[in-house]
């Protein structure tokens, strides 16, 4: 497998909790042109299962919902993964995509070595049903354009 | 009279988001306990006007966790919904499928999800007390080996389904392809490994639980032990089984008190509503419904690997049955009522889903290229049931004559479970918690009690970044915050 195949846009979400679905819309976009080089895959899972789809990949761009309360809906964020604060989880009940890092290194993976998170803001995923609020809505084009910026940088 | 109140506070999108609240009275003894759960509601209503045929995949997106059990359940209730019986190899490469499954998620389970409270030990600092230290006690190699076997299961699932998460497998009367040499030939190279692996797996149980005579105990303490009713899925020989069966119910000196067809478990299940929870809470209705306690009188019931182990009259595979053996030897006889015993069973079950995968991989069956009948019927009513890893798992649906859902009903194994979680944690809490002293540890086995269910609340919400922030607060009578017990919230530093 050629090194420019082993780039990942890994887009989150859950189509039917109306917002939390703007990774696989992403994913849509992205689809109908691929970033050059690189492989777009749509995951509803979390947690370690995480894992199955991060560990054949060197470099990848994880697209998710985020809810910070603390921004306005729609608002677009990239950073890389290491600016996630996530604390260890007092549970091995649930983790985040962090711990799943940290764990999966330690266990001797093989993980991606550069991992870009963007993050939409949120209004809405508590209400079942398919489609985003307006303004996340309307965010769709910044993500993307963000994503193809990063996963270009990737193949750099 | 002055009560304090504790507060564990979990809020995650693996697990739905719950409180456990821990009501202490003036002699900070454990009064009264139980965990609030603001469930994923209107789901079914969610599913009704839309044609019976998506039920395979939406309902696998009620869950991140389990899908795949969502998936079967929703197959087995078209197949009696359009009246149509699959052919014997349809029915066995949904039986491979479900056992690959059961397989990988039982592993996952078992090393980063509830093995570190056993391997690692319950009264370890929190620090240590997830999977790398459990790495740290079966060793290095283990994180790898667990995610190898799981990879290599997945790949075949995806092989089968189109993909693992959200397959497209599963058809009214069969399933949607048959399986290519190629991939038989995979299986059969890969199918000895996951039974090395799960047997790897009991052998490390054995070593670094079973040899621990302070582990046992904690097992084996009365705190953590309900006798209950027990239902679950057996076989024809009445063996354990996951993808098809009948339902038998125990009761709680293991006589078998009910013995029916999935379809017909309103007759023997009612539920009851509380106030304080959006959870219903079922019952077997010939008990009846007398609060949250065990006991011959009481129709609460629990369902899970345990469950399913005090039902049947065994393993239905050799290797898991000797484990079997020797787990109701070491609990004291059948039926064993320890809740922390669900870890147990969970890998006793892993090693019988990859013997059947073993043997699935060796029957020349699963090359048939007859996999699906065609339904020719109107549909009208079906019920499907299945052995998800938490439990069992119902969905039942009416539609009218064109196939458009008219009555959803879906009843999960966390809310089979919902009764005997509440007395888990109560009964936990007042074990472990005495003249007002609560610490991380503590609440961690209050939290042990329930973890061992595997409670999944419905919740697929995938909002970064996913971490359990856990906040245990201490109120005084009137309401103040005195004390802080657990950590904080998180977010992105964007």
């Amino acid at each position: 497998m050629s090194d420019d195949a082993r780039i990942l846009v890994l887009c989150l979400g859950n189509d039917l909790r109306r917002d939390d679905g703007v990774g696989w819309r992403v994913a849509e976009q992205l689809e109908e042109a691929p970033p050059a080089g690189a492989t777009v895959r749509r995951s509803a899972v979390s947690g370690f299962y995480l894992i199955d789809e991060l560990i054949e990949f060197d470099r990848v761009v994880v697209v998710d919902a985020v809810r910070t309360g603390t921004h306005a809906p729609g608002d677009v964020f990239a950073f890389p993964v290491e600016a996630l604060d996530g604390p260890p989880g007092p549970s091995p009940h649930a983790v985040g995509l962090p711990t799943v890092l940290q764990v999966g290194r330690q266990c001797g993976l093989t993980l991606p070595r550069v991992i870009h998170v963007v993050a939409i803001e949120v209004d809405d995923m508590d209400t079942l049903g398919a489609g985003l609020t307006p303004a996340v809505e309307a965010a769709l084009p910044r993500a993307e354009a963000l994503v193809r910026a990063l996963a270009a940088r990737s193949t750099a | 009279m002055t009560t304090r109140r504790v507060t564990i506070d979990p809020i995650t999108r693996l697990e739905g988001h719950g409180r456990i609240e821990i009501f202490l009275d003036e002699a900070g003894e454990v009064a009264n306990a139980y965990l609030q759960v603001p469930e994923l509601r209107g789901f079914e209503r969610f599913c009704l006007g839309r044609p019976a045929e998506e039920m395979p995949h939406i309902t696998p997106r009620i869950c991140g966790v389990c899908p795949t059990a969502h998936h079967m359940a929703a197959t087995r209730a078209l197949d009696e919904l359009w009246h149509v019986e699959p052919p014997p190899a349809g029915h066995k490469l949904r039986e491979l499928f479900y056992n690959l499954f059961m397989f990988e998620d039982h592993t996952l389970h078992f090393y980063f999800l509830g093995g570190p409270d056993f391997i690692v030990g319950p009264s370890a600092p929190a620090a240590e007390r997830n999977v790398l230290g459990v790495i740290g006690k079966v060793g290095l190699e283990i994180g790898g080996k667990v995610i190898a076997a799981r990879k290599e299961a997945r790949a075949i699932m995806a092989e089968m389904a189109g993909k693992a998460i959200h397959p497209v497998f599963g058809l009214p009367g069969g399933v949607s392809k048959p399986m290519t040499a190629e991939l038989v030939d995979r299986l059969k190279r890969a199918a000895p490994g996951f039974v090395d692996f799960a047997a790897f797996s009991l052998q490390a149980f054995a070593d670094v639980v079973l040899k621990n005579q302070a582990y046992v105990q904690t097992i084996l303490a009365e705190h953590y032990t309900h006798r209950t009713y027990y239902m679950g899925l057996v076989d024809e020989a009445r063996k354990v089984t996951f993808y098809r069966g009948r339902v038998r119910v125990v009761d709680p000196a293991g006589q078998q008190v009910a013995f029916f067809e999935p379809r017909d478990y309103l007759a023997h299940i009612a539920e009851h509503v509380e106030p304080w929870s959006y959870i219903k809470f079922p019952f077997l209705k010939k008990p009846g419904w007398k609060g949250f306690v065990d006991g011959v009188d009481s129709g609460v019931y629990r369902v899970a690997p345990l469950a399913r182990l005090n039902v049947a009259d065994g393993m239905a595979t050799p290797r898991a049955q000797e484990h079997y053996e020797q787990m109701f030897a070491t609990l004291g006889g059948r039926p064993a009522h320890s809740t922390l015993a669900f870890h147990w069973a969970r890998l006793i079950e892993a090693l019988q889903a990859a013997e059947v995968v073993l043997a699935c991989s060796q029957d020349p069956e699963i090359l048939s290229p007859d996999v699906r009948r065609v339904p020719t019927e109107a549909p009208t009513e079906g019920v499907g049931m299945v052995e998800a890893p938490r439990g069992t798992l119902i969905h039942h649906y009416k539609t009218d004559r064109n196939g458009i859902l008219t009555f959803v009903n879906l009843l999960v194994a966390t809310v089979h479970n919902a009764a005997p979680i509440q007395m888990a944690i109560k009964k936990a809490a007042q074990g472990v918690i005495h003249r007002g002293h609560v610490d991380d540890g503590l609440l961690n086995q209050v939290e042990m009690a329930f973890r061992a269910f595997d409670p999944c609340h419905a919740c697929a919400t995938h909002s970064l970044p996913g971490d359990m922030p856990l906040v245990a607060r201490v109120h005084d009578a009137s309401g103040a915050v005195v004390r802080v017990v657990a950590r904080a919230d998180i977010g992105a530093r964007a």
